[in-house]
């Protein structure tokens, strides 16, 4: 294949001159109120100050001028902001072929579905945490499951490439293999993705968090299946050994993506939405300056990582894990990923206490 | 332009090795090629970025190139679609006094995407 970059190294100092993908949460507002959300999206979220359609579509011209290769739509629930399908249609004369949309699906109904098929280049990832209504339920609310399950049999027989999202948490983790069986009865691949305490997932996360046993037993298992998608979330896993885990298996936060919240803030990732991380705002810089010029990006994401893991061996694997959760956790990012596998055994670092805002799970 | 393609590896002698006349083979003689559906490319200081919108695994959706020459070579299909892709080969090779290794690389290059379908024929 072709001589092959390492992506740490290009995506080093000055970085890319655009992301390769851009996530953004166009909406806070959603149907339902998930336990874990990263954004604390719900029903009642106040959308004031959220980008009008017109804002909205000025920054889909800022991203084709800047040669962004995809828009991955979020939110919130995407399908609940007013134009979304004209923002589609937008994002498609402007060259963006293949638009990906995270929904939770409960508004996938029928003539939805037909827009979207019509549109063509959709990607859909579907939100589901369990391959049991009462496993799913208890994170995202009762009924969901069923909702989910429903719109996947609207889905059966369209062209529209889709895949089942699974957050892999204490609660659920028994459900790997059934929840693959699931996706494959329902022509949609698997994506596993980590838990991370942001939004209410930081309520959550001393609950939800998987233990050490969990996260070999996961690392295993999709060393065995490299098909299952994992959204480049587990790259701190690849310090248990092995061969890396697909994808990039490296953070990719202000290097090769970030996020554009639903009031136009452009933070590193979905999970760094924290004012000290915070680049700028597009209703005031334009977006190709702020990726290469942002101080946050330059100085925080895009240098040698430094600290407990810099002489660790396993560095080169895990690039020292994901600085989300380091940050929600401890507050820093020079200490090893409060996940690290090694940590205890090497003697990198004492695994750092929880924030004061971790509390049991309360599902409902 | 040419010293860019001196850093790419390859070991191929003064005579045209079989491997690479099974890629150049792989290029249609007097075919102009294309870029196939949900592929385009951007110039990176380190070379440029394949992506393939509907890229799924083992697929790749991204590929690093880390020479700038090949990405020129992309640009020049982009932009003169009426040009065969071996005359471009051989004209590049011709202006740039490449030698048989260097060639062998833009060969190879073009067979890579034309077997994923990046570059399609017109």
């Amino acid at each position: 294949m072709f001589p092959a970059s390492p992506i740490a190294q290009a995506t080093r100092g000055a970085g890319l001159s655009a992301p390769i993908t851009v996530t953004w949460e166009v909406t806070n507002r959603c149907n339902l109120r998930c336990a874990h959300c990263l954004s604390s999206s719900g029903p009642e979220a106040d959308t004031r100050a959220e980008l009008s359609l017109a804002e909205a579509k000025g920054v889909v011209d800022q991203l084709a001028a800047a040669q962004v290769f995809q828009i991955h739509f979020g939110g919130g629930e995407p399908f609940v902001y007013p134009g979304f399908l004209e923002l589609l249609r937008h994002a498609q004369a402007r060259g963006f072929c293949c638009l990906c949309i995270s929904t939770n699906g409960a508004l996938l109904h029928d003539a939805r579905i037909a827009e979207l098929e019509a549109l063509g280049g959709i990607y859909l990832q579907l939100s589901l945490d369990g391959a049991e209504a009462d496993a799913c339920d208890a994170i995202r609310g009762p009924g969901t499951f069923r909702k989910v399950l429903g719109a996947l049999e609207r889905l059966r027989g369209t062209s529209i490439v889709r895949t089942l999202n699974f957050v892999y948490c204490r609660s659920n983790a028994h459900e790997l293999d059934a929840m693959e069986a699931l996706a494959e009865a329902h022509g949609a691949t698997l994506r596993v993705t980590r838990l991370k305490p942001s939004g209410r997932g930081a309520a959550v996360y001393a609950a939800l968090r998987p233990t050490q046993a969990q996260l070999a037993h996961l690392h295993a298992w999709l060393q065995a299946r490299p098909a299952v998608l994992t959204g480049d979330t587990f790259f701190h896993l690849n310090a248990f050994g092995g061969n890396p885990l697909g994808g990039f298996s490296a953070c990719g936060a202000a290097r090769m993506t970030c996020l554009i919240a639903p009031n136009g803030d452009v933070f590193p990732c979905a999970f760094t939405q924290s004012p000290v991380f915070r680049a700028g705002n597009l209703r005031e810089q334009d977006f190709a300056a702020l990726w290469r010029d942002s101080a946050v990006f330059n100085r925080a994401f895009r240098q040698e990582p430094k600290g407990a893991c810099a002489s660790c061996d396993a560095f080169a694997g895990c690039g020292g894990g994901c600085p989300a959760v380091k940050h929600a956790v401890a507050g820093r990012l020079d200490i090893p990923d409060p996940d690290c596998v090694l940590d205890t055994a090497r003697g990198l670092g004492r695994r750092p206490a929880l924030s004061a805002a971790a509390q049991p799970l309360c599902a409902g | 332009m040419a010293s860019a393609l001196s850093i790419a590896p390859g070991c191929a002698g003064p005579t045209v090795s079989a491997a690479a006349q099974a890629q150049r083979s792989a290029v249609e003689p007097g075919r102009c090629y294309g870029f196939g559906r949900g592929f385009t490319f951007r110039r990176e200081a380190f070379g440029g970025i394949l992506y393939h919108y509907e890229g799924v695994k083992p697929d790749p959706r991204v590929t690093f190139v880390d020479n700038g020459f090949l990405i020129d070579l992309l640009e020049t299909v982009r932009e003169r679609p009426k040009l065969p892709l071996d005359a471009l080969a051989d004209a590049v090779q011709a202006h740039f006094a490449l030698s048989p290794a260097e060639r062998e690389r833009i060969d190879a290059f073009f067979a890579t995407l034309i077997e994923r379908g990046a570059l399609v024929p017109r």
